[in-house]
């Protein structure tokens, strides 16, 4: 006879162990730990370079991508710390692989970790990697359906980057649109307009970096 | 592709509350309407995992749960559209209450 097991347990619930423990551990150094997650192409390596102008090194990231180390000195020559992870083929990054890149950084020395996810608007949303808040990018040149496309991501992000505002008006990019579907998807989602290019919104951005509770 | 990690911490799981002298014979698992896993490639690499181990004929139990939200005027309502306004006050002002995690609900084993 058949007996019944109740378990009940997320299948996260690996991943999520780890990641409160690096939570706590960037608690203890008073880190402001942004997950940062868009399609590979939106901008986030422009954005980052853009802040580690600012920041110096009051700012490291830890960057993912399949391949290369190309987006790590893009960020360490901007004048922040850039680690890089290679994930080898993986889609995502995982509360682990960001714990055992954690040797390499000095987190009572740092203010801000921006993790800069693998270019996917699909599996990153899932794994919680011990961040303060999520922010999802995306690039005007991608178009105004994203939001809707891709729930998963925009229901779970705290606040949405619309980049590149500066290519606006040469496609057909519906702010009102992006703007109305994010809202309905999470209603309290902060929404910032910017353009690396020009400079556009990113005080207001840098701003609400300073905020992070 | 990432159905492919959650199934091993799934298969992960199940060994861990598998006790020596028990055999298993299916695996419950629920499936939230915004967790962003699919179905079949879930099944696809549960099926590939579990023959690696040697299990052989292992009952998957999958279940897809509703998005579940509670609007700021009170209601509670089930959507399968992720864009479904309240349909008590058309607001979309709302918290998610189930709907955002796959999770293990039971196995099924065999004492021998």
């Amino acid at each position: 006879m058949n007996k019944k097991i109740e378990i009940k347990k997320k299948a996260s619930v690996k991943n999520d162990l780890i990641a409160e423990e690096i939570r706590s551990l960037f608690k203890e150094n008073n880190l402001k730990v942004i997950n940062m997650i868009s399609s590979p192409g939106s901008g986030k390596t422009s954005i980052l370079e853009v802040l580690g102008k600012k920041l110096g090194k009051r700012l490291a990231v830890i960057t993912g991508d399949v391949q290369t180390t190309l987006d790590a000195q893009r960020i360490s020559k901007s004048g922040a710390i850039g680690i890089q992870i290679q994930t080898g083929g993986a889609c995502h990054l995982t509360a682990e692989m960001i714990k055992n890149t954690l040797h390499q950084l000095k987190l009572d020395k740092v203010e801000y970790l921006v993790i800069e996810n693998i270019g996917n608007l699909v599996c990153p949303s899932n794994y919680d990697l011990g961040e303060d808040i999520k922010i999802a990018v995306l690039s005007v040149t991608e178009g105004d359906e994203k939001p809707i496309k891709y729930p998963s991501l925009f229901i779970r992000a705290n606040a949405v980057i619309i980049n590149k505002i500066d290519l606006a008006p040469y496609v057909d990019f519906s702010f009102e649109r992006a703007e109305k579907d994010c809202k309905k998807l999470n209603s309290d989602v902060n929404i910032f307009k910017l353009s690396c290019k020009t400079g556009m919104g990113i005080d207001s951005l840098l701003n609400f970096i300073k905020r992070i509770p | 592709m990432h159905e492919l990690s959650i199934a091993q911490n799934i298969i992960d799981i199940v060994f861990d509350e598998l006790h020596n002298k028990n055999v298993l014979k299916s695996i419950s698992i629920n499936i939230g309407a915004l967790s962003g896993v699919h179905k079949d490639p879930l099944i696809f690499y549960l099926d590939l995992i579990l023959k690696e181990n040697k299990y052989d004929k292992i009952e998957l139990k999958i279940e897809r749960s509703p998005a579940k939200f509670r609007c700021i005027c009170g209601k509670e309502y089930c959507a399968q559209d992720i864009i479904e306004a309240c349909p008590v006050c058309s607001e979309y002002k709302r918290d998610i209450i189930e709907g955002k995690e796959c999770y293990i609900d039971n196995i099924e084993v065999k004492n021998e």
